[in-house]
């Protein structure tokens, strides 16, 4: 059988009856966009490899939950999305300010705690990925709240309609408008100075 | 106020409440603040019925201005007319709007919002009202500019390319997948659930069952701790004797059934082990002091939940009695 023929559906159905082969195209097909829709969430390319394999392997243990009713793209978008959402909001609870730290009693002591976090975290890798992510897009897009980038991403790296965007975010259409309307006019503030 | 949700918090729950006749009317009449006359423009902007609806009144309130403008269909008309406030005369109405027309102009409405300009670059303006804003855009530099840069915007956008994760990724996720998939496959839910449940029932649930088996458990713990006690102290009686005392009786039996059988067993390496290991024991004080205490922890033990349960709980209120009885 050819599996690269299939449809996702046929692909999932298969795969629900433990047929390797059409876990391994399924992986093929997504591996590329969900990773790519994780790193930018996280902005960290190892720390997103594990987060999309997590994503993964989570999909591929619950392939029997799917419902065909929908589509395979929005299931595991859903999936990846939410899994890196959390992962997003456990490391806002337990990080430390990189603005210094937060019993710096003077300017000065800021500013030296603040430099030994950045320059702790430079490594040769961090440099990699921060010319990967380096233009001011995407730049602009890291400052956006993670709700917002997840929709941006959506729209425009994998051009998805609005309503799979809603559905793989679990939002009401209105409220997709209105984050991609809010997220683009701050990234058009954060780039203004390269326009004007 | 408007009828819908708190558009300031960013995190809308729905857009799906329209505005009413009488929110248009405010608008159009100057009565809204300036946040609430900037949420109805933002409704209005990404609401194509209610943008439908606002320019329908604009054209009636044109009209009532004596501004030549285009008619609404006669029906709308009357629609409008029937929705009027009744105590309102016309003429005070029409007062009212000539005079904010006069001070309002048509500018409150004049430029496209950011919303509208989006939508219309992203193509998701209805084909009637993409002619509509062409030709303002057409007669206004400043929406011009704008467009150019949300034109801006979105090619940077459409410059994103998805990226490869590392090499080796998918080889990694298979890999986990159908370790998983064995460890599902060996371990069935079902079977531990079992045997769990088999273990489970074998627990005393009853305060009553968990003394029989304390008082059970009582007499031969007791016994053998009162034994290991003398075993020990007396200086006749060493374990390494007992052992060998016992093996040579064992043996002897073993011997005395003539089988075969129980030569086999009694005379195999494996018996010759346990009396070494007896006789090495033995000579260990640590380990038999360990032992005795063992042995009188758990006899104490014993005794108090006897106790505990057979003549002090009744005075004691257990939360979980009722449920477990
Ligand atoms: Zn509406
Ligand atoms: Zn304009």
């Amino acid at each position: 059988m050819d599996y690269a023929e299939l449809s996702d559906k046929e692909l999932a159905s298969l795969a629900a009856q433990g047929r390797q082969a059409a876990f391994g195209e399924l992986l093929r097909r997504y591996q590329r966009p969900i990773f790519s829709l994780v790193f930018r969430m996280v902005r960290d390319r190892s720390l997103a490899e594990d987060l999309a394999q997590e994503a993964f392997i989570r999909a591929f243990g619950a392939i029997r939950s799917y419902d065909p009713r929908y589509k395979f793209s929005s299931w595991i978008f859903k999936i990846a999305n939410n899994h890196t959402i959390d992962h997003l909001r456990k490391r806002k609870l337990d990080t430390v300010s990189i603005h210094g730290s937060p019993h710096a009693r003077t300017a000065r002591e800021e500013e030296e705690t603040r430099l030994v976090v950045e320059s702790g975290g430079e490594s040769p890798q961090e440099y990699v990925e921060h010319k990967e992510l380096g233009s001011q897009i995407e730049h602009a897009i890291g400052k956006l709240r993670p709700e917002y980038r997840t929709a941006i991403l959506l729209r425009h790296v994998e051009g998805y309609p609005y309503d799979e965007i809603a559905e793989i975010m679990e939002l009401p259409l209105g409220t997709v408008k209105t984050y991609l309307h809010r997220a683009r006019s701050e990234l058009k503030e954060h780039l203004a100075h390269l326009t004007q | 106020m408007l009828d819908t949700d708190d558009f300031s918090t960013g995190f809308p729950a729905e857009m799906n409440r329209h505005l009413t006749a009488e929110q248009i009317q405010a608008l159009l009449d100057g009565h809204l603040s300036d946040g609430e006359f900037a949420d109805a423009q933002e409704h209005v902007a990404f609401c194509s019925r209610c943008h439908a609806d606002l320019e329908a009144w604009q054209l009636l309130y044109a009209e009532l201005g004596g501004l030549p403008e285009i008619a609404p269909s006669p029906d709308f008309a009357a629609r409008v007319l029937e929705q009027m406030p009744a105590q309102e005369g016309a003429a005070a109405w029409r007062r009212k709007v000539r005079s904010w027309i006069a001070v309002r102009g048509r500018g409150a409405m004049e430029h496209l919002s950011p919303e509208r300009l989006q939508d219309y670059i992203e193509g998701l303006i209805p084909a009637r009202q993409v002619a509509r804003i062409e030709a303002h855009l057409s007669g206004c530099r400043v929406c011009r500019s704008d467009v150019a840069v949300w034109q801006g915007l979105f090619e940077g956008l459409g410059t994103l390319q998805s990226m490869e994760p590392a090499e080796g990724f998918y080889e990694r996720v298979m890999a986990q997948h159908r370790v998983l998939q064995l460890m599902e496959a060996w371990e069935p839910a079902a079977a531990r659930i079992s045997a769990f449940a088999r273990v489970k029932r074998l627990v005393p649930r009853t305060r009553r069952a968990w003394a029989a088996v304390a008082g059970l458990a009582m007499p031969p713990l007791t016994i053998g701790s009162v034994l290991l006690f003398e075993m020990f102290s007396h200086p006749a009686l060493t374990p390494g004797y007992l052992a060998s005392f016992l093996s040579w009786k064992v043996t002897e039996l073993g011997t005395a059934l003539g089988s075969a059988l129980m030569d086999g067993v009694v005379e195999s390496a494996a018996a010759f082990q346990a009396y070494a290991l007896i006789d090495f024991l033995s000579g260990s004080p640590l380990i038999a002091v360990t032992g005795t205490v063992v042995f009188a922890a758990l006899s104490a033990s014993a005794a108090w939940i006897l106790y505990a349960n057979l003549f002090h709980s009744r005075r004691t209120v257990h939360p979980y009695a009722q449920a477990s009885s």
